[in-house]
């Protein structure tokens, strides 16, 4: 896995600039082990690590049923006879291969660091979506990259090859476009839309759309029999707020700024912060989607690790 | 109000320091982006919502903070007005001057009242440390209380000022007193406050004072006009033509718009025993009133009063002795008759009874020879002097003897006509002394003699007298002699009888054997022997000033003695063996007195001839215009009705300073 070099994040004009750096060595090195299984039944096109909603001829045992005759005699179940005095077939599940979207946030509030480069929200976005995105290729998983911001911006289609890891950091290594606002509603139908069969679809992004219809689309997704990830990113100036000069805050997506004490307002801040992420879980979990937040100071592979620990046992947040 | 430090006033620019602060932090901020930013829109609509005007608070905290110091830096004051002084502790002496012309006004609010009111606003004005006495400045002067630092009790004091008084005035004595008050205190700060009328009466001796640093503070109450007042100055009682009636003489004296006609009231109590009317005319009118005399022995206290409504009340009534006035009643038996002589028995004994100050006593004599003594009724009289007389008869030397037993005084002067055996026979043991004989041929003086009650002066101008014939007196063992002459033989003798008392002199009343009629001190000799003698049986209707002390004669064996004054208040006094006066001093008031005696467990009895009336001066009735002493005279004297003195704003100010910052602080604190 060749990481791509990269220029200084948010450096020159939309799609001028150079590739930002997204999956480092280290970082692949540490997140190799990790693997993806989808939660739920998704289809694949090849046979693979994932459960297929199509039972056949596999290794994994499912189910007995009553033997008819034309049934495979090696099916027989000679024991559960030999128990039951019943005739009984076994049935299997056959496994296939995961196909997964890769979703980041590109809009200019994900453009942010507090000052501190390892922190980049949209860089620590990418780097998620990109060691998830090796681990899947890894396993012999279709992995598909999608950029968006006030619309379904960049795509590149899944593919399972190996080296198709390069084109989806590609994809997440370009830079912010500044000034755009984030729209999840439109960008994640397109989304929906150009998606077809039952896949893994993990979004990266601060799903700072503040419009009561934003998350409408994760539902969408969840009807089509998507599993749908969402890694709430957030910079620690974002959750701690733990600023202490006074300053003049600007929006980064428009053109709103508001002198503040940081001091005087912490507590309210963070008040309005735990209802909006309160919010977004709710959101998330109404429509079947998993959330985790993920703190851009916080290493990825603990993310990772966290993120796909908790599926194995079931659970996110 | 005003400042100290005006000049501090400059640091009220500092109050613009918060809104400079604050707009300096508002400009040139660091600029930062904030993805979160609608986050913090909503945090800061949230938090001005509820912190909105708590910050405001804190601005204005702060700013309210800053001005306040500012002014409190300028020391500043409020002028007001204190009652007397300058707020800071001091010594004050407060002369109130209670008599009788300071009853001027309508019911309570007199000038004493209005006195009074002032003392305690003053006293209450003064500040904790500070030292006050009170005196009174009617006559005589007295400190009611001496200098104390107990604010609430001299100001309960006050109430022990009677409301009605009969006093003259002596300012001067209480301005004295005051100074002597105020010499020994702690205070650098000493002040006089001094409140009268001002009346015209007496003058005030202002040379005498020595304020020295004491701040004398004149105080005149009342307009100091004369008004409009009618007054009875003086009443006169005799007997009318019939015996049982008599005649009350009453003086008036007017000023202002008196009206020409007076009605006037004699009464005892509610009753009113007879009415007169006096007409006025340049401010001066006289009347009389006829009037039974109580039967002996009852009551003779009584009341003239003027039905007017003038300026001053407490004038308008007298209080009189419904019995012949004139003090004592003396039968004087001229045993050598030389009428219009130098030669005359009795003519230098009149003549010094004559000179005695009406204050002292008054003297009605009436003067018969010998032959005519046996015609005269003894009862009527308080003395029988028998000037030079002959033994008397049996008879008419029993009459005196029981005239004596009975509380009258007997006086027996020698002469050619009295020869000691007759007298011995006649008077036997009701003499004070056997009559031995009569020396002459060597001439003496008279010894000093120190006073003695029978001679309260003792031998005061005597030392020049010369006698050449004197009669031998051998005094009896319970005799008194107060006065000898210059070879130790007793020059008067006197003893008691029963109720009564005689007293025999040595040598003549006139100047046929001894010069001393023409000594100054035969006056004082004479009146002596007249008073004291009469005293023991009878009474004395002289007048006593209010305020004045009084000695009363204690009948013989007297045990209780108990003075009933015009408002009914009782006074008992024990009596001691051998007392012969007692002191009175309560003559607050006005009117008639009386009193009352007992000669152990028996009842009290009225003595009705040791009554006596307590009456104001006749120039306290006058009220003015206001005599005020040139105060320039004085030194440091100053007058003012209350001072304006400054205040400092400043303990309170710094006060509000230090409430704004703790406030400041709790509007703060919630923002860490």
């Amino acid at each position: 896995m060749t990481p791509v070099a990269a220029d200084p994040l948010g450096a020159g004009s939309e799609g001028t600039s150079a590739p930002r750096h997204v999956l480092d060595a280290g970082v692949a090195e540490r997140v190799a082990h990790l693997r993806v299984r989808a939660r739920h039944v998704v289809e694949g096109l090849r046979s693979g690590l994932h459960r297929s909603p199509h039972r056949g001829a596999s290794v994994i045992f499912a189910e007995h049923r009553e033997y008819r005759p034309g049934d495979d005699l090696r099916l027989l179940d000679w024991r559960a006879y030999a128990r039951s005095d019943r005739h009984a077939i076994k049935r299997f599940e056959q496994e296939t291969h995961l196909r997964a979207h890769l979703v980041l946030d590109a809009s200019a509030s994900m453009a942010y660091d507090g000052g501190r480069p390892d922190t980049h929200k949209s860089a620590h976005g990418a780097t998620l979506l990109g060691a998830l995105g090796m681990i899947l290729l890894a396993q012999g998983d279709a992995a598909a990259g999608h950029a968006i911001d006030v619309d379904l911006v960049r795509s590149v289609p899944p593919r399972s090859r190996p080296d198709h890891l390069e084109a989806i950091l590609r994809l997440f290594a370009q830079p912010v476009r500044p000034k755009t606002r984030t729209q999840l509603r439109p960008a994640l139908t397109s989304l929906a839309e150009r998606i077809g069969r039952r896949a893994l679809v993990v979004i990266a992004s601060d799903l700072l759309d503040f419009d009561a219809n934003a998350l409408e689309p994760l539902a969408l997704l969840k009807a089509r029999g998507h599993d749908v990830r969402v890694f709430h990113v957030l910079h620690p100036d974002e959750l701690d707020f733990a600023l202490r000069d006074r300053a003049r805050f600007e929006d980064p997506e428009g053109d709103g700024w508001l002198d503040v004490d940081p001091p005087a307002i912490r507590d309210a801040y963070r008040g309005e912060l735990a209802k909006f992420m309160d919010e977004c879980r709710r959101r998330c979990v109404a429509a079947g989607a998993r959330y985790l937040v993920a703190r851009t100071d916080q290493p990825v592979q603990e993310v990772l690790a966290e993120a796909l620990g908790r599926h194995r046992r079931g659970a996110w947040g | 109000m005003g400042l100290e430090a005006p000049l501090a006033l400059f640091g009220l620019f500092a109050a613009a320091i918060p809104f400079i602060v604050h707009r300096l932090r508002r400009t040139d901020p660091v600029r930062r982006t904030l993805p979160t930013f609608a986050l913090l829109q909503q945090a800061e609509a949230a938090r001005r919502r509820t912190r909105g005007l708590t910050d405001l608070l804190l601005l204005a905290a702060r700013v309210a903070l800053l001005v306040v110091a500012a002014l409190a830096l300028g020391a500043p004051f409020v002028l007001a007005r204190v009652p007397f002084g300058d707020g800071r502790p001091a010594a004050t002496a407060i002369v109130i001057d209670d008599s009788m012309s300071m009853l001027r006004g309508r019911g309570h609010n007199t000038l004493l009242a209005r006195a009074v009111a002032r003392a305690r606003e003053v006293i209450a004005s003064l500040p904790t440390g500070s030292e006050v006495a009170l005196v009174l400045g009617g006559a005589p002067p007295r400190v009611l209380v001496p200098r104390s630092d107990d604010l609430a009790s001299v100001e309960r004091a006050l109430e022990e000022i009677p409301a009605t008084s009969a006093r003259a005035t002596d300012l001067g004595g209480a301005v004295g007193l005051a100074l002597q008050e105020l010499r020994a205190s702690r205070q650098s700060e000493r002040r006089l406050l001094l409140l009268s009328d001002f009346a015209p009466h007496p003058a005030l001796a202002t040379d005498a004072w020595r304020l020295g640093a004491v701040q004398l503070v004149i105080e005149p109450l009342g307009d100091g006009t004369p008004g409009t007042n009618v007054a009875l100055v003086a009443t006169d009682v005799r007997r009318g033509a019939d015996r049982d009636a008599l005649v009350v003489s009453v003086e008036l004296r007017s000023t202002g718009d008196a009206p020409p006609r007076v009605p006037l009231e004699l009464r005892r109590g509610d009753a009113v025993l007879a009415k007169g009317e006096a007409m006025l005319a340049e401010g001066a009118g006289k009347a009389q009133i006829e009037v039974s005399a109580p039967p002996g022995g009852e009551d003779p206290t009584a009341e003239v009063r003027a039905v007017i409504d003038d300026d001053l009340d407490a004038d308008d009534a007298l209080g009189v002795l419904l019995a012949p006035q004139g003090g004592l009643w003396l039968l004087a038996v001229n045993g050598d008759p030389k009428p219009a002589t130098d030669d005359d028995e009795l003519r230098y004994l009149a003549r010094a009874l004559e000179l005695v100050p009406e204050a002292e006593g008054v003297v009605e004599s009436r003067q018969v020879d010998a032959d005519t003594l046996a015609q005269h009724d003894l009862a009527e009289f308080d003395l029988v002097l028998l000037a030079n007389v002959a033994a008397p008869a049996g008879p008419l030397a029993g009459r005196i003897a029981t005239f004596v037993r009975a509380g009258g005084g007997l006086v027996i002067a020698p002469g050619d006509h009295v020869e000691p055996r007759p007298y011995n026979a006649a008077f036997g043991d009701l003499l004070p002394c056997h009559i031995a004989t009569v020396a002459r041929g060597r001439s003496v003086g008279f010894a000093t003699a120190p006073p003695s009650v029978l001679l309260p002066r003792g031998s005061l101008g005597l030392a020049q007298a010369t006698v050449d014939t004197h009669l031998v007196l051998e005094p009896f063992d319970d005799a008194e002699t107060p006065l000898r002459f210059t070879d130790g033989a007793p020059a008067v003798v006197s003893r008691g009888a029963d109720r009564g008392r005689v007293t025999v002199l040595a040598t003549t009343l006139d100047a046929d054997w001894t010069d001393l009629p023409l000594r100054p001190g035969f006056l004082p000799l004479a009146w002596a022997l007249v008073r004291e003698v009469a005293q023991r049986g009878g009474h004395t209707l002289r007048p006593v000033h209010g305020g004045q002390s009084i000695s009363l004669p204690v009948p013989p064996g007297t045990k209780r003695l108990e003075v009933v004054a015009p408002d009914a208040s009782r006074h008992p006094f024990q009596v001691r063996p051998g007392q012969l006066s007692v002191a009175f001093d309560r003559t607050q008031l006005p009117g008639a007195y009386r009193v009352f005696a007992s000669s152990g467990s028996a009842a009290l009895r009225d003595v009705p001839r040791a009554a006596f009336v307590v009456r104001a001066p006749a120039e306290e009735s006058a009220l003015g215009p206001r005599s005020i002493p040139a105060t320039k005279r004085l030194g440091n004297a100053g007058s003012d009705f209350g001072n304006t003195v400054r205040r400092s704003l400043a303990p309170l100010l710094f006060l509000a300073c230090a409430a704004l910052a703790l406030l400041e602080g709790l509007l703060r604190a919630p923002r860490r």
